[in-house]
């Protein structure tokens, strides 16, 4: 068996800051395999950027291991690691600003190569407008600046730029948050287009279920620095075992009014805690319909539940999986 | 259908820029019954904010230019109306939320402050009584602790707390119309079902009539009674909820729906909309959506097409829609 595209285990992340030390990730582990994709979830403070962050090496980890291809970053000598940084690229939310306005496309998209060792001008080119084409964008567009592309173009840009080096990995870090539904919908296909032609595993971090449900092969739900579940994508919808989970999937807006309405739904209460000062015990028992005693004493551990599904909660059984759900309206079908 | 609480005809709104005259909102008409919740969803620059802010003339004239046969509000045509007959309806009558809750607070005022003023301008309150009011009002929104939260500053509250604040704000002086501009837009999803469920509890409450504008259809399928969807200024489908997402009719709706990620359903790909929204300075002459739209034919792109009332209630504007209501373009 192949090593892991990217592996982390017991990985914290802490900032100081004016108000004291922020543990942003506390203790978080997890795996994926070359060619798949992990879609990590949860609400503002969760520390799903930060998680995100330190993968690419944009701030260093206070503790534990990240190891890309199979190799430990964190035990490597700068020269080494520096190497091993073009394995692990980023697609941001943003990409007006994670793109610098006054460099046309082709500046952007060859200095990965420049600074990787491709000498070569017209070499460069070509791979270039190769990437280009890989992402949808037309050749013509190689001597634009940033503000002349589409907020979609500009993020084909972003993947393209992403892709210049052949990573292991590219951590997307809610890369469809801020475009329309209709761009949405052809920046997902093209990702995953991409990973079907390339084979990168993809860290999809977003804080909205519904998409994550969509991409990932594996979905993993973090709550104030802590996984409290990790699951197959299909596993997780029909058999959620953790309270938040449930909460979350309870929240999502559905197009469904004949079955779905506001008025009608149970909606968890309370805000999310300050990560200043994170909740004793269990962190989610502050706002858990089921919390007990022992959550606000004892810390629950994340443990296997079924084949591949673990869950950080008191109460979690191995569920009986729900019957899949409804045919979807004749609409939503896709034709075969 | 009880008497529409707010009749909007032929609203047009106009931007002069230096390329031209573009127009943002293009004789948009619709009506808002008492206690009804009217969702208005679109993608960006479809014109639905533009839309909220024309309504209650919070756009600066010039550069924009608002015109229409009428937009009555409770039997009173506001287009007319003096700026300063305007300013006693605002925030009155007709009360308004943003997606944004930290620039639409003050942050160097409590919250109590803010609220206390919106009681002094709208209501007859006076003294001790303001303050008793507003903490009413923050508990009435489900802030916990109202007594010592009233004397907190913005910065203090959470995201959605904030938005509390404003809603708390807003229905100081007990308006008949909120309109609801992408209010839970920026917040977390367990705190946006809270937010939703708190503006549709108060509603019920007190009788309110809510224009809620969103890009969510979600949202809207879980809110609304009846739906607007907007494209490129227009309106192409007016639908009671139940019936827009039960069998959607315009092919923008149609393709809106399937671009969106459904949860349970699985597909390797999601269906695109080819190509991106026009721009106001170059639309197209007739149907808007007819370059993206995969049923058009050379009739779409003639003219725009009329505004057909369907049979029972609501109406679409599309030539298409009879000839190929359910099947997929080839």
């Amino acid at each position: 068996m192949s090593a892991p595209a990217l592996a982390i285990t017991d990985l914290v992340v802490t900032y100081a800051t004016a108000r004291g030390r922020l543990t942003a990730v506390d203790g978080l582990s997890l795996t994926i395999a070359p060619g798949e994709t992990l879609g990590l979830v949860g609400e503002s403070g969760c520390g799903k950027s930060s998680l995100g962050k330190a993968v690419v090496q944009l701030v260093e980890p206070h503790s534990g291991a990240l190891a890309v291809d199979g190799q430990d970053l964190t035990t490597l000598s700068a020269r080494a690691r520096r190497a091993l940084r073009p394995k692990v690229q980023m697609v941001f939310q943003d990409p007006m600003g994670a793109l610098d306005p006054r460099q046309r496309a082709l500046t952007i998209l060859e200095t990965p190569l420049k600074l990787n060792g491709v000498r070569d001008k017209a070499e460069r080119r070509a791979r270039v407008l190769a990437l280009m084409e890989e992402v949808g964008l037309r050749p013509e567009l190689v001597d634009r600046l940033p503000h002349e592309f589409s907020g979609g173009q500009r993020q084909r840009l972003g993947i393209a730029r992403a892709l210049a080096l052949k990573p292991s990995v590219i951590v997307c870090d809610e890369p469809v948050s801020a475009l329309d539904v209709s761009l949405q919908a052809q920046v997902l296909n093209l990702l995953r287009r991409v990973q079907r032609t390339t084979g990168v595993a993809y860290l999809f971090i977003s804080h909205d279920l519904s998409v994550v449900e969509h991409i990932a092969d594996r979905v993993a739900i973090m709550y104030l620095g802590k996984l409290v579940e990790i699951a197959p994508r299909d596993r997780l919808w029909r058999a959620p075992a953790h309270p938040y989970t449930r909460a979350l999937m309870d929240a999502l807006p559905r197009m469904d009014p004949a079955h779905s309405r506001i008025a009608d739904k149970e909606v968890i209460g309370g805000d999310l805690p300050s990560p200043f000062t994170p909740p004793q015990g269990c962190r989610f028992h502050t706002r858990c319909p089921l919390a007990v005693a022992r959550c606000a004493a004892e810390a629950p551990a994340l443990r296997p539940i079924a084949d591949g599904h673990f869950a950080a909660c008191h109460f979690a059984t191995p569920a009986t999986p729900q019957p899949a759900p409804a045919a979807p309206q004749r609409h939503l079908v896709t034709p075969a | 259908m009880s008497p529409a609480l707010l009749d909007v005809a032929d609203l047009t709104v106009r931007f002069r820029t230096p390329s031209g005259r573009l127009t943002a909102v293009d004789r948009l008409s619709f009506q808002v019954a008492a206690g009804e919740t009217l969702a208005i969803v679109g993608e960006s620059g479809c014109g639905k904010s533009v839309t909220a802010m024309a309504l209650l003339r919070l756009l600066k004239a010039p550069p924009a230019e608002i015109s229409g046969t009428h937009v009555r509000f409770d039997g009173t045509d506001l287009l007319p109306l003096s700026e300063r007959a305007m300013r006693d309806l605002r925030g009155n009558r007709i009360a308004m939320i943003f997606q944004d809750p930290l620039s639409a607070l003050n942050p160097v005022q409590t919250v109590g402050t803010q609220i206390i003023e919106s009681l002094k301008r709208h209501t007859a309150l006076r003294g001790a009584a303001l303050r008793s009011r507003a903490v009413e009002l923050l508990d009435l929104v489900r802030i916990p602790e109202p007594q010592r939260r009233v004397d907190d500053f913005p910065h203090r509250f959470s995201g959605g707390m904030r938005q509390r604040v404003m809603i708390a704000i807003a229905i100081a002086a007990r308006p008949a119309l909120l309109i609801a501009d992408e209010p839970t837009t920026a917040l977390d999803v367990t705190v946006q079902a809270q937010i939703l469920k708190l503006l549709v509890s108060l509603q019920r409450e007190f009788g309110m009539s809510l224009v809620l504008i969103s890009h969510d259809l979600g949202v809207v399928a879980e809110t609304a009674d009846r739906v607007l969807v907007m494209y490129a200024g227009r309106k192409v489908e007016e639908r009671p909820v139940a019936d827009l997402f039960a069998r959607p009719l315009h092919p923008y709706t149609r393709a809106l729906m399937r671009a969106r990620p459904t949860p349970g359903v699985t597909r390797a790909f999601l269906d695109e909309i080819p190509g991106i929204v026009p721009s106001l300075a170059d639309l197209p002459a007739g149907c808007a959506f007819a370059p993206r739209c995969g049923f058009a034919i050379d009739a779409c792109r003639l003219r725009p097409p009329p505004l057909e009332p369907l049979a029972g209630a609501g109406a679409v504007a599309c030539i298409r829609t009879h000839h190929a209501p359910v099947e997929e373009p080839a």
